[in-house]
């Protein structure tokens, strides 16, 4: 008998060999039990749900929370559109009113102007300075003048030798005063 | 009744239709299980477990679909992790060596049917050296007379590594009763 054969002989006997359940209405009977048991804490757990969250199985009910969570995310987006754009249009009255301080009060104490500092600086960039439009004719009407004047002082000679003479003297009192010592 | 309206009336969690179906399938799971595990305990307690998993699972089964197919996979999932556990914890059978069972190899008895103890004897002394799938594509193709069509449906396996793995399973257990008998 080659090796072959006593392989098949094997499996076939097994094959025809099918193994016998014994106790097979005490195993049934087993099963039967645990899946009332599961059932039994199902219907528990389902009457539980059905008590606290039954309420989502009504239509209408269904319906109007559908609606009613809608609403709500149109009014929180309405409301993030409308916060942005006052935030926006805050910051530029912002701008404005330190414009507006700037031209209507230019002797401003120093606790204002450092206010003014703080709440302007973004406004700001670092090697900058906000100069309003008045301050600049102020300052140019004050630097014409001066010019005007300076020019008519050169022109008077008799002026500029005392001034001359003025600080010569300066200058020599300077030295007297150096050498006694 | 048939099948199909058994497992419809199983759907409806009807628990006689239940009880009707454990009985009809009874003997063909313990089989199974048995041919794998070689145990009568164990076997019963897959069995029972697997039942339990079949009423758990039963709402999402389209009963067109094969039944038995889909029982075999529960089955042979549960024994596949039993297996892994016992690999772990093996159990130590004293008689394991001894090839010597009347009724397999004398033709004056060919044909004695053997008993529980005897197939599962048998069928652990030559799938001792197999590895888990080798195991169950063996008794599946072997025992069962499975198609490699089924043992894919059921196992998740390609039809490549069916092939190879009882290819393997026979080489092995070829050896091995060159070896004893």
């Amino acid at each position: 008998m080659n090796n072959d054969d006593n392989y098949f002989k094997v499996i076939g006997k097994l094959k025809s060999s099918k193994p016998v359940l014994s106790d097979k209405e005490e195993l049934i009977n087993g099963v039967m039990q645990k899946i009332r048991g599961t059932e039994q804490k199902t219907t528990v757990h389902k009457k539980l749900s059905n008590y606290l969250f039954g309420w989502a199985d009504v239509v209408w009910i269904r319906g109007a929370m559908a609606l009613a969570a809608t609403f709500l995310i149109g009014i929180f987006i309405i409301q993030q559109v409308v916060i942005t754009d006052r935030i926006n249009s805050l910051e530029k009255q912002l701008v404005k009113t330190v414009n507006t301080l700037q031209v209507q009060e230019p002797d401003l104490g120093i606790m204002q102007k450092v206010f003014l500092n703080v709440v302007a600086k973004d406004q700001m960039a670092d090697d900058s300075i906000t100069v309003s439009r008045s301050d600049l004719e102020e300052m140019l009407d004050s630097y014409l003048e001066l010019k005007k004047d300076y020019d008519e002082m050169k022109e008077n000679r008799g002026v500029e030798s005392y001034i001359q003479n003025k600080i010569r003297q300066n200058l020599e009192k300077e030295n007297d005063d150096k050498l006694d010592l | 009744m048939e099948t199909t309206e058994i497992i419809q009336a199983c759907i409806t969690r009807d628990q006689n239709a239940f009880r009707m179906l454990v009985d009809n399938y009874a003997d063909f799971a313990f089989s199974v299980a048995f041919r794998i595990m070689n145990d009568e305990d164990e076997s019963k307690d897959i069995v029972q477990e697997s039942f339990i998993s079949v009423w758990n699972k039963i709402e999402g089964f389209n009963p067109r679909n094969n039944f038995s197919n889909w029982l075999y996979r529960i089955i042979v999932n549960r024994c596949y992790d039993a297996l892994r556990k016992k690999k772990r914890n093996p159990l130590v059978h004293p008689d394991d060596n001894n090839w010597n069972i009347p009724g397999v190899f004398s033709d004056s008895n060919a044909d004695t049917r053997l008993d529980n103890e005897e197939i599962g004897k048998m069928i652990r002394r030559l799938t001792n050296q197999l590895s888990r799938k080798q195991k169950i594509v063996f008794v599946l193709s072997e025992l069962e007379g499975l198609s490699r069509e089924d043992i894919s449906e059921i196992t998740g396996m390609t039809r490549t590594s069916i092939k190879s793995n009882l290819f393997h399973a026979r080489q092995k257990m070829g050896k091995l009763i060159e070896k004893h008998i």
